[in-house]
């Protein structure tokens, strides 16, 4: 019925809202047994999954029937909240009594107000028979495709006037900051390269790419990578889409990269120390290991909801191992041939509507099609 | 009127030319295969690689700074690589077509193609030989590692190269340094090959 995510490693039993932001600014929602709200950190990015259940804003308008699913929830998941609460309390945070009286316009009210760039996503996973664990998993996606942005419903500049449903998105003013696609990320010239002088980007004009951030929850029972699994997709729910603007998709880049730096750095300044302290420093060890970050591209006629599919599980499987975050570059994978007017410019009139290019790509296309279906055939 | 019947005769004749010519070579991909999709794409995504190498480098300098000001004068120009954030590439099918194009747009604007692709990994690539081998050789050549995962027998491949009309990459005619391929298929046999043994001599499979 309700799903339960995993943040920081720790297991949170439902029904509490979750603000998984990207970076390390990570932001919990609880509320309390008088449906006070518990804040707890500070809001970066954020992406929500919920329960459709409880956090569909329809269902809850009506508050009696919110109190009735609490109740009954409490009764059923009553010992696993209490081994999660220890959880958390070892973890250093104070724990709800309850938590599924929060107010979800309160919240929002507290989140719109915040200086922090916040997209909201409701998108309500599908409710399961079973209590399960799912981990989250975020990829950045680049693509020159022609996606529309979702709507938002924020009217208002400041973003405070907003009535949310299922599938519409809450963005505060600090989100649409002013976006330019000539965004140059190492500022106007202070301790960065002269782009005039140098040259390089002179020949790529930049066109205009989306950037996108998406959200994929993913069974945390899948085996760990390097053992035989089947990857039932259809357990895997995209549950957050978020269109970002280019300069700050710039800074999750820049966060992620100086953050998994900085932690080699220091984990280097560890192995020194250690090394010291038993005087046999070895070069090796005290190696940190570079950031780096994946490109996926993907093939054929593969649509974007299969992007960010394929994209968390490559993030489950490669992230942490061999990379700090993982982007995936969405190109239009259904390709056309070019027409003969389209290579040959004007001569292109001349040979009629690409007749003669389908005539060669028949030419060749006979003897080998004809093997391969064969083969497949035979097969 | 004759005028167009003219273009008619002269647009049959020309057809019927080049239908007797072998038209899978080079410069026939250029000019019909490889789809406008594709080279708008590269132009979109070249010009994105850049900036993100930018904002990489702009990292560096800024970890670096930190670094130096704590180990005094101990950051030489050997900790500039050490920290320097790696692109890294999967790409799969026909995105390889994508990535291979920024390659060749790199190699052209030369641009450090080491700090573009770091390692690169083509999974059952969909893309001519001689764009394969053209483009794996230049990567080869600036050390970047080139790992090739493809099966013989990929009968997916088979049909594209039909539809495509060119031959794929075939990994036995291409071999630099750093460039890996990897053939499935064989793996997949020695795996079951392993897996019979196994099963077949408990005891090997014990010790």
């Amino acid at each position: 019925m309700i799903a339960w995510f995993t943040l920081d490693q720790r297991s949170v039993s439902l029904p509490i809202i979750i603000l998984h932001s990207f970076a390390t600014t990570r932001y919990l929602f609880v509320s309390d047994s008088s449906g006070k709200l518990l804040e707890r950190g500070i809001v970066g990015l954020a992406v929500i999954g919920f329960s459709s259940k409880c956090w569909d804003p329809r269902a809850h308008r009506d508050v009696s029937q919110v109190e009735r699913h609490r109740r009954k929830s409490k009764q059923k998941s009553n010992a696993e909240a209490s081994s999660s609460a220890s959880s958390l309390s070892a973890a250093g945070e104070a724990v709800p009594g309850e938590s599924v009286g929060m107010l979800l316009e309160e919240a929002m009210a507290k989140l719109t107000k915040g200086p922090f760039p916040l997209f909201v996503a409701l998108a309500p996973l599908k409710e399961k028979p079973m209590l399960r664990t799912l981990n989250l998993y975020q990829t950045l996606l680049v693509t020159n495709r022609a996606v529309v942005p979702a709507p938002t419903t924020s009217s208002s500049s400041s973003g405070q006037s907003f009535e949310l449903s299922a599938g519409e998105l809450l963005a505060n003013s600090a989100f649409y900051q002013d976006d330019s696609l000539n965004y140059n990320p190492l500022g106007s010239g202070t301790g960065g390269r002269d782009e005039s002088s140098d040259g390089i980007n002179d020949d790529f004009e930049e066109q205009p790419v989306l950037w996108a951030l998406s959200t994929v929850a993913m069974p945390s029972s899948l085996p760990p990578l390097g053992r035989d699994m089947f990857i039932d997709t259809t357990n895997i729910m995209p549950c957050g889409w978020v269109h970002l603007s280019q300069r700050l998709a710039y800074d999750i880049i820049r966060q992620e990269t100086i953050r998994e730096a900085s932690s080699h750095l220091n984990k280097r300044d560890a192995d020194r120390h250690n090394s010291h302290s038993y005087a046999s420093g070895s070069g090796e060890s005290s190696k940190p290991k570079p950031s780096s970050v994946l490109f996926y591209v993907h093939g054929f006629s593969t649509t974007t909801y299969f992007v960010a599919v394929n994209s968390a599980v490559y993030a489950r499987s490669l992230l942490g191992h061999n990379a700090c975050l993982l982007i995936a570059v969405s190109w239009p994978s259904a390709p056309k041939p070019a027409t003969a007017s389209s290579s040959l410019g004007g001569l292109g009139s001349l040979f009629g509507s690409g007749s003669m290019l389908s005539l060669f790509i028949s030419k060749g296309l006979d003897q080998p099609y004809a093997m391969a279906f064969n083969q497949m055939q035979v097969c | 009127m004759q005028s167009a019947h003219t273009v008619c005769r002269f647009t049959g004749f020309l057809t019927f030319t080049f239908s007797l010519l072998d038209v899978r070579n080079e410069c026939f991909f250029r000019l019909f295969i490889l789809c406008p999709q594709l080279k708008a794409s590269v132009n979109a995504f070249m010009g994105t690689m850049v900036n993100l190498r930018r904002l990489f480098d702009e990292a560096d300098s800024s970890l670096q700074g930190g670094d130096s000001s704590e180990s005094g004068s101990g950051s030489t120009a050997s900790s500039v690589s050490r920290f320097s954030v790696q692109m890294h590439w999967k790409v799969h099918s026909m995105g390889s077509h994508l990535m291979l194009g920024l390659v060749e747009r790199a190699h052209w604007a030369k641009e450090p193609l080491s700090k573009l692709f770091s390692k690169v990994i083509l999974d059952a690539p969909d893309v001519p030989t001689w764009e394969f081998r053209e483009q794996v050789s230049r990567l080869a050549a600036a050390g970047v590692h080139v790992l090739h995962l493809f099966n013989p027998n990929d009968q997916v491949d088979l049909i594209a190269r039909a539809l495509s009309s060119y031959p794929s990459p075939v990994s036995i005619m291409v071999s630099f340094s750093p460039f890996r391929p990897l053939n499935c298929a064989l793996l997949i046999y020695f795996k079951l090959l392993f897996i019979k043994r196994r099963w077949t001599c408990p005891g090997r499979g014990v010790k």
